[in-house]
């Protein structure tokens, strides 16, 4: 028994291995321009009504909420998608492309959590550190996704010490210090994705 | 049994060009390098000979499974193997037929087993 279940452990590994050395082809190029444009929209918002500056937690609410509905519609996007192209190796190849991005998002959560706790004072580090964690899974992504993707992980960690640099100061909370890098940065590898499904793989 | 479907255990995707130990051995290692491996690495990990390894090429060659291709580099002769898209599709086929006959098997030892447990 002992060896069978050795041997089903050795065929599961073999396929994730297949799995992590393909591309992952499971992000619409469409949904990420759209977390991007629900990002732009977010902070528009935000800066329209002055309460959610002034109030740390609205704008967290606001910003927890844009990125859990942006995770939901990426995530149920490369489930389908990857169904669809990947057939067999689905599973694995999701599991795979989610498992680049989790260490960063665990890690940006417990940063958050961490704030809450022990330090509220020194919330207005959240925005830039959240982009330098979104530009860790970016570069851990690149693997399975496309070599460009380093681009977008390049622009996550230039917004990410900018909007810390800028904020150092007045400690301010700004919706643009959020909408801005996140519209743009998921505009730029929606755009980056969409020049490599036309072009082909550049890997 | 009765109500087992016909062919139920006749497991066709077990591809015979793949189902030999060192050809499985070949098919694995290059699933895993996309861009394919030197012959001289592909020797170590499977641990064959150049002229078994050469043999066992050929039959996967001969079924479209990897291309074998020769080149000069450093004025040195360099030959690499490559699963072609079809090789790779047929491997992850061979994968799902070779899961599920692990998984009957495991089905089939826990059954005898459990009358056996029981009576204990």
């Amino acid at each position: 028994m002992r060896e069978l279940d050795q041997a089903l452990a050795d065929i599961e590994t073999i396929r994730h291995q297949i799995a992590r050395q393909d591309h992952f082809c499971g992000y619409g190029p469409a949904t990420l321009a759209a977390t991007g444009f629900l990002a732009a929209a977010v902070a528009l918002a935000q800066s329209i009504s002055s309460g959610a500056v002034q109030n740390p937690f609205a704008y967290f609410e606001a910003w927890i909420a844009t990125a859990f509905v942006s995770a939901l519609l990426v995530g149920a996007e490369a489930i389908m998608r990857s169904q669809h192209l990947h057939s067999k190796l689905a599973d694995a190849k999701v599991f795979a492309a989610a498992v680049d991005f989790v260490p960063a998002g665990v890690a940006g959560t417990a940063f958050f959590i961490a704030l809450i706790f022990y330090e509220p004072g020194a919330m207005w580090m959240l925005p830039g550190v959240w982009q330098m964690m979104l530009a860790l899974g970016f570069f851990a992504a690149s693997r399975s996704l496309r070599r460009a993707m380093i681009f977008v992980g390049g622009w996550y960690l230039a917004t990410g010490f900018a909007t810390l640099a800028a904020a150092s100061a007045s400690h301010a909370l700004s919706p643009w210090a959020m909408g801005l890098p996140f519209a743009v940065g998921q505009i730029l590898a929606a755009a980056l994705l969409r020049r490599n499904l036309e072009h082909g793989d550049e890997r | 049994m009765s109500g087992d479907a016909a062919g139920r255990y006749a497991f066709d995707g077990l591809d015979r060009a793949i189902h030999e130990k060192a050809r499985l051995g070949i098919m694995t290692s290059l699933a895993g390098h996309p861009k394919g491996l030197a012959f001289s690495d592909l020797k170590r990990l499977c641990d064959l000979t150049d002229g078994n390894l050469n043999r066992h090429l050929q039959v996967l060659q001969d079924a479209e499974f990897v291309t074998v291709t020769k080149s000069v580099e450093k004025n040195r002769p360099l030959t690499i193997c490559k699963l072609t898209p079809s090789g790779r599709r047929r491997f992850v086929d061979y994968l799902d037929v070779l899961e599920a006959l692990v998984r009957d098997a495991r089905e089939e030892t826990m059954a005898t087993l459990s009358p056996r447990m029981s009576k204990a």
